[in-house]
């Protein structure tokens, strides 16, 4: 793979692997590839939500897997690892993580009126796109018919993660429109973790709402997409903590993601960059949201399901132990040797008596699983949650573009919240021209006929 | 142990026993002098006419006593035929038999079948010479000749360590007209010099100078080097009779029988006991081998791995299984050469030209020497072979083939061929990129605080230093007690 070295303000970059300069490097193209197959996937379950021909959650968990697997093997097929990099998950109202059940009888049955947030992904040799969109489990009706948006505490939430969303991806792109004068500048300050955190935390206090653990922004590298089980060194971006029960703390300023997460390095072209953003609504007062975390959702309401039992499981490749257990070893094999290094579903997994070795693994945390985590409280809190996968595009000829993998060009359901953004730069991000941000969105096909063009949206 | 010395007659046997002056009267004889009667009275004759006279029986003269010996005497060589084949069972509770035919017909009785069959099962038969005793048949010494001599009367001889029989020594007492002297010999040994004409040489001949050639040495000297040979000839002797006959539907190491043939009976030793027929595609005659090898343990009970000899064919048949030494050996060309007469390598020999001339040699005669050259030829063959198509590691340990990723080891690396280490697995690109990205080490070291680090060094400092002030202390005010206390009474 030939790639060219980026020189940003006299210096290379580190990582020219990540380097992306044009839509037609090898590696722009397979992330394209592999947002279009989560683009694809994603819209065609939205489809199947909101038209309800699907109303069991295996179903739907087990057709976008099964897509993203079809998709996949169409496209570089002499690329050996490419796949789900994340297991398509529908967490529903107060649900935040990892409910993808494991049968069709256990599963849970959409009703309508749940907030529902699909999860899944993609990744192509490495390069991933990852994709969470949240919609409100209701027939679609044309707007014509004069029937009112959802409105309230939910509609403020599911407008705040969009609108949070939106705002740094904006922010990001900025990196690229002052590339000629001073790099990742905007408004004079460096668009670094801090940045991204002022612009979600202040979206977020204005729209009333928390922000879960375990939303982050922050920079992708092939194969490193921030997975339970790999402690990378220099990430730049942010992240509100961490949703592993283990790694949680209430403080932010602790534990050992603060650590390992560089907020202070601005982000630069020629990075891909993932913005997961996940808010939940707040029943208490405004005043409780200015105290010192008080943005963020308490450990203590923060609990795994009692039921149910993780099905999602993440490879630790640093651990390697002889297992006793002939499954465990199997299955070991198995994820060695077909697996790569996200995290894969149990029913993914065609080692018999797979479930047995995997649970062996886990208490010898070979493997970690990924814990159907649950937001407590009186009313319930409704979490929504955006996730997109970016592309700080450079260009040598041209002023550069922000190519959003996935995530785009989804009707978001019809929501009205009374708040609204107040602050003046977030005003400016969000606005139509966004900051002066050129923005490609890569659409999904039609899964039965596979286009092969990008459609290109700029907003002048 | 008596000596019995036949003396020259003496004038005593012309004079009429009435005119005597010292007489015998339990012989009926009168002596001229004293001296005469005396040596009269050491004699064998006048013994057996004092026994007779206990027995209230009439004196015999020396001429019908003569003649008993002479009688007894032929009867004693008459007898050295049939006690050529004393035999004794010991399985049937060391039963006795003096001639051949007795015998055969005691090991075709049924009774004596089972007892073996039996014993066999007991393990008791681990003596030599297993269901009977032959004992040294063609030892011609007078010891045997006198085994059934009704002169018995002297003290028994200790009887030679292979011979099982017992046996008396015989006295023989000389004629009326011949003085009889009897003394002892320094070695225990009977002696016998007759002092008569006729008798001395008759019993010169055949007993005395036998005697005196043979016995002493028996049994003296023990059985050191004279019988070697004699016992290995015994030895061949009797496994030849005591061999049990193996049928080729038996197998060999272990009671298993009829089997169908040979076949059937070698497909159960390939199974059961792990025998392994080398060169099975040039064996021509199975039978023949199956036949050498059970002969060898069956009448040799010899293991067919090692050099052991067992006693009998259990013990052998025990060997072979404890040592699994159930194989047949063919790693060094005479355990190849030891078996090839029932291969035939011809089929191996390739039609080269150049081989002609090693074809002629091997052409020849059929003597077991021909053979050798076969194997020889087939094993020089194989090596041309090997250069030609196999691939031999450099260390000459390691026969590699062109075609396969097949490899043959050297015996002597069985224990590194035999070892199942863990295959290396390759790194994916994506595992690669994840351990390499994996933090957790460098964070371990990274972790490092300096602010409490000096913290923690600081602490550990004030604490030695208050350590030795309190010893300092300690050691000022030590002499400073106003009495003397006696640390051993405490206080």
């Amino acid at each position: 793979m030939s790639l060219q070295e980026i020189v940003v303000d006299g210096e290379q970059t580190a990582d020219t692997k990540n380097a992306l300069i044009s839509l037609d490097s090898p590696i722009s193209l397979k992330y394209v590839a592999a947002g279009r197959i989560a683009q694809s996937v994603l819209s065609h379950l939205v489809r199947e939500v909101t038209e309800q021909r699907m109303r069991n959650v295996y179903d739907i968990c087990h057709t976008g897997d099964s897509l993203i697997e079809l998709e996949t093997n169409k496209v570089y097929k002499n690329v050996d690892e490419k796949g789900v990099a994340s297991p398509t998950t529908l967490d529903i109202n107060n649900c935040v993580r990892g409910y993808s059940p494991i049968n069709r009888d256990s599963a849970y049955i959409l009703s309508d009126g749940d907030v529902v947030k699909i999860s899944l992904g993609v990744h192509i040799d490495g390069y991933t796109s990852l994709v969470s969109h949240t919609l409100i489990a209701l027939p679609t009706i044309p707007r014509t018919e004069q029937v009112s948006p959802t409105t309230g505490v939910l509609a403020d939430d599911i407008c705040a993660t969009h609108l949070a969303t939106e705002a740094v991806i904006s922010l990001l792109g900025t990196v690229l429109y002052r590339y000629e004068n001073q790099s990742g500048y905007f408004g004079n300050r460096p668009v670094n973790g801090e940045r991204i955190r002022e612009i979600v935390e202040s979206v977020a206090k204005s729209f009333h709402v928390k922000i879960v653990p375990g939303s982050s922004v922050r920079r992708i590298k092939r194969f490193l997409v921030g997975q339970d089980t790999v402690h990378e060194v220099d990430v730049k971006g942010y992240a509100w903590g961490s949703i592993n029960i283990e790694a949680m703390t209430d403080d932010p300023d602790e534990g050992d993601l603060k650590k390992m997460i560089d907020t202070e390095a601005p982000a630069e072209p020629g990075e891909a960059w993932l913005v997961d953003i996940s808010l939940c609504t707040f029943s208490g007062l405004a005043s409780d949201l200015s105290k010192k975390n008080g943005l963020q959702v308490s450990r203590r309401t923060l609990k795994p399901h009692r039921d149910l039992k993780p099905t999602i499981f993440t490879r630790d490749y640093n651990r390697n132990l002889s297992m006793k257990l002939k499954s465990a070893r199997s299955v070991l094999i198995e994820l060695d040797n077909r697996k790569s290094v996200y995290p894969f579903h149990l029913n993914s997994l065609t080692t018999p008596g797979a479930p047995l070795g995997v649970a062996a693994l886990v208490n010898s945390e070979i493997v970690a699983p990924t814990t159907v985590m649950m937001i407590q409280g009186s009313p319930a809190p409704i979490a929504a949650r955006e996730r997109t996968t970016i592309l700080l595009m450079s260009s040598a000829k041209h002023i550069g573009e922000v190519v959003r993998l996935s995530g785009s060009g989804i009707k978001p359901s019809w929501v009205h919240s009374e708040f609204e953004v107040t602050d003046e730069e977030i005003i400016e991000l969000l606005s139509d021209k966004r900051a002066g941000v050129r923005l490609r969105n890569i659409q999904g096909t039609e899964l039965d006929v596979v286009k092969d063009d990008v459609q290109e949206m700029e907003i002048a | 142990m008596s000596a019995v010395t036949v003396s020259p007659p003496a004038a005593a046997t012309e004079m009429p026993p009435n005119t005597a002056l010292y007489t015998c009267n339990s012989c009926g004889v009168g002596f001229p002098t004293p001296d005469m009667q005396r040596r009269h009275m050491k004699t064998d004759w006048h013994r057996y006419n004092l026994k007779r006279r206990v027995a209230t029986l009439p004196p015999i003269s020396a001429e019908i006593f003569a003649e008993r010996v002479l009688q007894q005497m032929d009867a004693t060589r008459k007898n050295e035929e049939k006690l050529s084949f004393v035999q004794i069972c010991r399985v049937c509770g060391n039963k006795r038999f003096t001639s051949a035919g007795a015998y055969e017909n005691h090991l075709s009785s049924s009774r004596h079948k089972e007892n073996l069959k039996r014993a066999e099962q007991l393990g008791l038969c681990e003596d030599e010479g297993t269901g009977s005793t032959a004992t040294g048949a063609r030892d011609p010494s007078p010891d045997w000749s006198v085994v059934s001599s009704t002169f018995s009367l002297g003290e028994p001889v200790q009887p030679p360590q292979y011979h099982t029989i017992g046996f008396r020594d015989g006295r023989v007492g000389g004629g009326s007209k011949k003085t009889l002297r009897h003394h002892k010999a320094p070695s225990s040994v009977t002696t016998l010099s007759v002092a008569g004409d006729d008798l001395d040489s008759v019993i010169e001949d055949d007993f005395v100078g036998s005697s005196a050639g043979s016995v002493a040495p028996n049994v003296v000297g023990g059985v050191d080097a004279e019988d070697e040979d004699e016992d290995i000839d015994s030895i061949i002797e009797r496994k030849l009779k005591n061999a049990v006959k193996l049928p080729l539907s038996a197998c060999i190491f272990c009671s298993a029988q009829n089997f169908r043939g040979a076949e059937d009976s070698v497909a159960h030793m390939q199974h059961d006991h792990g025998l392994f027929i080398p060169e099975r595609t040039y064996l021509v005659d199975l039978e023949g081998l199956v036949q050498y090898l059970s002969e060898k343990v069956s009448i040799g009970n010899a293991c067919l791995y090692c050099s052991f000899i067992g006693r009998s064919l259990n013990s052998v048949r025990d060997h072979m299984i404890a040592k699994q030494h159930c194989k047949i050996p063919y790693d060094t060309e005479d355990d190849q050469l030891e078996i090839s007469n029932f291969y035939d390598f011809s089929s191996s020999y390739p039609d080269d030209q150049e081989d002609d001339d090693w074809d002629d040699v091997a052409s020849g005669d059929e003597s077991p020497e021909d053979d050798a050259s076969a194997v020889q030829l087939a094993s020089v063959r194989g090596q041309r072979r090997t250069e030609s198509n196999l691939v031999l590691d450099p260390t000459g340990l390691e026969l590699s083939l062109p075609l396969s990723r097949l490899r043959i080891g050297h015996r002597s690396l069985a224990r590194y061929y035999r070892q199942s280490l863990r295959p290396m697995n390759e790194l994916r690109e994506g595992q690669g990129t994840v351990i390499a990205a994996g933090s957790r080490q460098i964070l371990a070291t990274a972790a490092r605080d300096p602010v409490k680090e000096r913290l923690t060094k600081k602490d550990w400092r004030d604490q030695r230093d208050k350590q030795n002030r309190d010893i300092r202390r300690e050691q000022r005010y030590i002499n400073q007690q106003k009495h003397y206390r006696d640390p051993m009474l405490g206080g």
